[in-house]
């Protein structure tokens, strides 16, 4: 940790929500804004990304949705983090390492092959089920709902956050595909990251008063109950 | 860097206004009646130099990063503060990109002699002192700083020893430390009280006025020149309050008060111990309205515990 990282934390003791945020929310939008119009048109390819995660990760095939699911981890941690939030926020540098920590969770759990859910969550069998709805509507918030939220509120077109172009559709639509894909402890692993950048994204939401400020902590407190309520299902058989 | 804000300024403004067709529409509008009077000023006590006693602060709102658009308006509100004479930018290595922002409009304005830059020292490695000054200097595009400030007294003991040094060798200007939000002003007054400072930033507004009791008179038995911070309590004062009560109009007739910029800045810097104030802004107009408070009649002691009343009463 480096001197003004540690001396912030150090320092931190009462002050409010909003000396946490240094930078104002027209800056944040136009943010979103610039690395919308950069990577133009790729979010189309972003959203088959995230399309595809999401049905293969509901017709049996959990480890390559993981292997896919890295790519936008790393994509957003580099992008959007490293390379642009970083300027804004001494903290961003630490975010982006949290993202790429989350790629490379994504990553080692396809190698090892273990913590997968094979249960055939479309047929909605014997496993249970509403952790899987519960996650594909997640899934499908992060991927679908996500891009026309901003303009919705009265934001311009490149200002749609689109999953793999902006780190929170990428997080709510990880946890709801983790939810589906995975089980045990392999679930709990992949779901720290998107739950603790969906708390912060919330709080910094909230601070610059953006309207869809609730969503990524009540998506994140939504993945956290069936969570849990999978690992109980799954240790009490 | 030097700063003088005396003749030199007033040739400034009034060649600004003499040169208006290239002047944008703001600026055109800020030489108004008012505004053409000499700026008041505070003096740094420990060098004697006068500082105009509306400053800037940049927290948040110059932390813009690479964004162009965005660093072209922030250039503008720069622009208006030198065009009204300029003074004191606060900066910080928190503030993200602001340094940075900084001084990409100074040299864009080529007016980094307008500005008596001030900058801090954030970290607790008494080992990153220098090598964080120096970053900061790049940023900003100087070779020296008027004014390096401990921020909010992370690490002080080690970090004034490094500057005291600085200082002794011209390295710096002045020295400082500061704090926000009313916080450890204990320690601030202990800091005050057995180290030779040339400045202290605290938090001092019409909702804030702990550091009367103490820090303030302090001050002015030290000799230490006084930044009063969040002057708008972080733009919520002043936001609340305009949208819902107009100035009074005793405060109109008593010190030509014309908005609530005017009166909550007239308050600060009227206390005899406050050598400064830096609100913080985003928008030409709100610097036009800023640095106007600086100029004209000041309240009286008695018409400041009256402007206490009145917004209590609110």
């Amino acid at each position: 940790m480096t001197g003004s990282a540690a001396g912030f934390l150090e320092d931190s003791a009462g002050y409010s929500l909003v000396d946490f945020v240094p930078f104002s929310a027209e800056v944040y939008f136009r943010l979103i804004e610039r690395v919308g119009e950069t990577f133009w048109p790729l979010h189309a390819l972003a959203l088959l990304l995230g399309l595809g995660s999401t049905v293969l990760a509901w017709r049996v095939r959990p480890r390559l949705a993981c292997a896919l699911l890295a790519i936008p981890w790393a994509w957003t941690g580099i992008t959007f983090l490293g390379q642009r939030y970083a300027e804004l926020n001494w903290a961003g540098r630490w975010f982006a390492g949290a993202f790429g920590l989350q790629a490379a969770i994504l990553l080692l759990l396809t190698a090892i092959g273990a913590g997968f859910d094979r249960t055939e969550g479309g047929a909605l069998g014997r496993q249970p089920r509403v952790p899987y709805a519960a996650g594909l509507l997640l899934a499908m918030l992060g991927v679908v709902i996500y891009p026309i939220i901003g303009p919705l509120s009265g934001f311009g077109p490149f200002q749609a956050e689109t999953f793999g172009i902006h780190p929170d559709p990428t997080a709510v639509a990880t946890l709801g595909i983790a939810l589906v894909a995975l089980r045990g402890a392999a679930l709990w692993l992949a779901a720290i990251v998107p739950l603790l950048w969906c708390m912060v994204t919330g709080l910094t939401l909230q601070v610059l008063d953006a309207a869809w400020a609730v969503i990524p902590p009540a998506a994140a407190a939504v993945a956290l109950i069936f969570t849990a309520w999978k690992s109980v299902r799954s240790f009490a058989r | 860097m030097k700063f003088d804000a005396g003749r030199r300024r007033t040739i400034k403004v009034i060649a600004a206004g003499m040169a208006g067709a290239s002047l944008g529409p703001e600026l055109l509008r800020a030489p108004d009646a008012s505004s053409m009077t000499a700026p008041m000023t505070g003096t740094i006590q420990s060098s004697g130099r006068r500082l105009p006693v509306i400053g800037m602060g940049t927290w948040q709102t110059f932390n813009v990063g690479g964004d162009e658009q965005l660093r072209l308006a922030r250039t503008e509100v720069v622009r208006a503060f030198v065009e009204h004479g300029g003074g004191m930018v606060d900066c910080s290595p928190m503030y993200g990109s602001s340094a940075a922002v900084m001084g990409f409009a100074l040299e864009r304005l080529g007016a980094a002699e307008s500005v008596f830059s001030a900058e801090k020292v954030w970290t607790r490695d008494a080992d990153e002192t220098r090598d964080q000054i120096a970053g900061q200097a790049a940023e900003w595009g100087l070779e020296r700083f008027d004014l390096m400030q401990v921020h909010n007294l992370l690490g002080w003991e080690a970090h004034l020893e490094t500057l005291f040094e600085m200082k002794r060798k011209d390295e710096i200007g002045h020295v400082g430390v500061t704090t926000s939000h009313g916080r450890r002003h204990a320690e601030l007054e202990r800091v005050m009280e057995r180290q030779p400072l040339d400045f202290v930033q605290l938090t001092y507004n019409v909702t804030h006025r702990e550091a009367e009791q103490r820090l303030l008179p302090l001050a002015r038995d030290k000799g230490i020149a006084v930044i009063a911070n969040r002057p708008y309590d972080g733009g919520r004062l002043i936001k609340g309050i305009q949208t819902r009560h107009e100035v009074p109009g005793w405060a109109i007739d008593a010190f030509d008060c014309r908005n609530w910029a005017d009166f909550l800045l007239k308050f600060i810097v009227s206390h005899p111990a406050i050598t400064c104030a830096i609100p913080a802004t985003t928008q030409v107009q709100h610097m036009h309205e800023n640095m106007r408070a600086g100029r004209g009649p000041m309240p009286t002691p008695e018409l400041r515990e009256r402007m206490v009343r009145h917004v209590e009463s609110l």
